[in-house]
């Protein structure tokens, strides 16, 4: 049973003048599946790197079932790592590759034995026990790196990107496995990626992160439905959400370069209720919330733009249609049977009940 | 055209091997001659063939003995050099402080110092301590020798992710564990290269055995020059010892060729 906590969390690398990881607070319960996610160089691996002890904390508590684990040496931490390039050792078979950890820990041989033999049953690597890394495919290379891990039995994992070396159907593969790994084994794991789809597909809880500061902590369905801000709204999503800078006048929004939509009775109550009206703001909407079909047209009349389709992509059950209603551009993901053609004339419906509201300066939410 | 110019290539290769051959050639004919045979054609082959020439000079160089001292040397010092600049290329490698760039600094600029500025200073000194034996050769070795071994060293342990040493710091290896169970081995290649370039320094090296070693531990190189006074040249003996002294060279070479090879093409494109 481990509960892990950080509070208060900073990093500062020496001869650095501002801190990549910023008062990182977060609650990780027993056996929760935490993924970390946010552009390159968000301090997500920093704050990975310090939970498993290969960076100092620099300010903060790190605890992990109530003991303060800041000083502790990585060894003594209980903690199995999947890198991202794997870090198999090439000189050593996969069964010694999988056994180094418990070798080096002086476990009895047939302890090791029955231990590595067991994960490679799990993972499908049973015959490839005397091969060497070289000789095994990126997706097995992978297995063997989370065998390495699983037969540490370890309190807490921590992966670090460990799909991206993969190509797009292992990496899809590869996931699924990784969250059956997880219900199988109830460990906590903490994963690191900058892809939101992974994030999405396999969180129990996101953490998103960007510039050292956590923006936003919670469900898949939190971060995509209820961002706390921009940032979150636009990092969660693909292709992203379309986010217009936008003035509320008289119940209506218009960007002044084509777009002039009129915002729902409710929405509208909340905006001039925290006195956004005769303001600005910022606009988003999520491609799936751009609609052509007939039904939609007329039913949300008073959000209807004229747009022309500048791009369009099939992608069999939906396609994209990346268009232009006066200067703005957008992106609106319709069902596959209404594609338009590039240079198409096309009557779109935004469905501002689903649109999302940021402030102008601070870009945080005003409604979602 | 491409045919002529092939043509062309093996001749020039042939010719050139020729001329490489040709002074093993000059060895191996005329120590099988009598001091007669010798001056009355050198280049011919011996008639007649005699192998007494090896038994003599075989007796008089004390063979075994010098044979022993050059293989204590050679294989002492080149293991000692290898672990302790692999090791020393690993700490400098790793820890990014301006005090281990300054030390690496140190030890590529201390290759341009020329060894005959050093070698009084270092002997007399070395005799200060009563040092001038084989051993304190050795140890003269370790600081000549280290500076370009931990050079390659360094280059090749920069290449290995350092999250190999996570991967194995997390797994409970301590530093000396982590250094021999999974970097040294990696580093296989450039020990190659690394042992082979010292090998053949050591056990090539004839100036700096020449003072330091005392007669009763001459190496092979120092010994040859047992038949060659101020006034006589005993050609016939020296050029047997001669192609004693090689016989080494050639079965290390034929076990290790594979192991050469690949070491000294890893080296060249590293």
């Amino acid at each position: 049973m481990t509960e892990i906590s950080l509070e208060h969390i900073y990093k500062r690398y020496p001869g650095n003048d501002s801190d990549s990881v910023i008062d990182f607070n977060l609650e990780i319960a027993d056996g929760e599946f935490v993924v970390f996610v946010g552009p390159s160089g968000c301090g997500k691996s920093t704050t990975l790197r310090m939970i498993a002890g290969l960076e100092d904390i620099t300010k903060g508590d790190l605890k992990m079932g109530g003991k303060l684990m800041n000083k502790v040496h990585p060894k003594d931490r209980n903690i199995a790592m999947v890198f991202q390039n794997y870090a198999l050792y090439p000189q050593m078979s996969v069964f010694d590759n999988m056994a180094f950890g418990l070798k080096i820990r002086k476990m009895p041989k047939a302890d090791i034995q029955k231990r590595v033999n067991d994960a490679a049953e799990i993972l499908g690597l049973t015959e490839y026990l005397q091969r060497k890394p070289g000789a095994l495919s990126g997706g097995q290379r992978q297995r063997v790196a989370l065998g390495r891990a699983i037969v540490r039995d370890a309190q807490l994992f921590l992966l670090d990107e460990p799909l991206s070396n993969l190509d797009a159907k292992l990496r899809v593969q590869m996931r699924t496995e990784i969250a059956q790994l997880h219900q199988r084994l109830a460990t906590n794991m903490i994963y690191v990626t900058h892809d939101q789809i992974e994030a999405m597909t396999m969180a129990d809880r996101i953490v998103i992160m960007n510039k050292g500061r956590i923006q936003q902590v919670g469900t898949p369905d939190d971060l995509y439905n209820k961002p706390v801000n921009k940032f979150v709204a636009g990092f969660m999503g693909s292709p992203a959400m379309n986010f217009f800078d936008a003035h509320l006048h008289d119940g209506t929004v218009s960007n002044g370069k084509g777009l002039s939509v009129k915002v729902p009775e409710g929405r509208l109550k909340t905006l001039l209720d925290k006195g956004y009206n005769d303001k600005d703001l910022i606009v988003g909407i999520r491609p799936e919330d751009i609609h052509t079909e007939e039904v939609a047209l007329e039913a949300m009349a008073d959000a209807v733009v004229q747009a022309d389709v500048e791009v369009s992509e099939f992608l069999g059950t939906d396609s994209m249609l990346y268009s232009k209603t006066g200067e703005t551009e957008f992106v609106a993901q319709v069902n596959a049977r209404d594609y338009h053609k590039p240079g198409e004339h096309v009557e779109m419906a935004f469905e501002m009940s689903k649109a999302h509201f940021f402030d102008k300066d601070s870009e945080a939410v005003i409604s979602n | 055209m491409k045919k002529t110019s092939k043509l062309v290539i093996a001749l020039v290769s042939f010719l050139l091997g020729l001329l490489w051959i040709f002074p093993f050639y000059l060895i191996l004919t005329n120590s099988f001659k009598t001091p007669k045979g010798i001056f009355a054609s050198v280049l011919s082959l011996p008639s007649p063939a005699t192998g007494d020439n090896y038994v003599n000079s075989f007796k008089a160089l004390d063979f075994l003995r010098s044979l022993g001292n050059s293989l204590i040397i050679t294989v002492v010092g080149v293991v000692l050099i290898i672990v302790f600049s692999a090791m020393a290329a690993y700490a400098l490698q790793r820890n990014h402080s301006k005090i281990s760039g300054g030390i690496l600094m140190l030890f590529v600029s201390a290759m341009l110092i020329p060894f005959q500025t050093v070698m009084i200073p270092l002997t007399a000194n070395f005799g200060r301590v009563h040092m001038l034996n084989m051993w304190g050769l050795i140890f003269m070795y370790i600081g000549f020798q280290s500076s370009l071994s931990i050079f390659l060293y360094q280059g090749t342990i920069a290449s290995i992710p350092v999250s190999m040493d996570e991967s194995a710091e997390l797994e409970g290896a301590n530093r000396l564990q982590t250094f021999f169970k999974i970097i040294f081995p990696m580093l296989t290649p450039i020990t190659t290269t690394v042992g082979i370039l010292n090998i053949i320094a050591l056990w090539n090296d004839y100036l700096l055995p020449s003072l330091v070693l005392p007669q009763n531990q001459y190496t092979i190189p120092l010994q040859m020059f047992f038949f060659f006074g101020q006034y006589t040249k005993q050609w016939h003996l020296a050029l047997a010892g001669l192609a004693l002294s090689i016989l080494p060279v050639i079965i290390f070479y034929a076990f290790a060729q594979r192991y050469i090879i690949k070491g000294v093409t890893d080296g060249a494109v590293k």
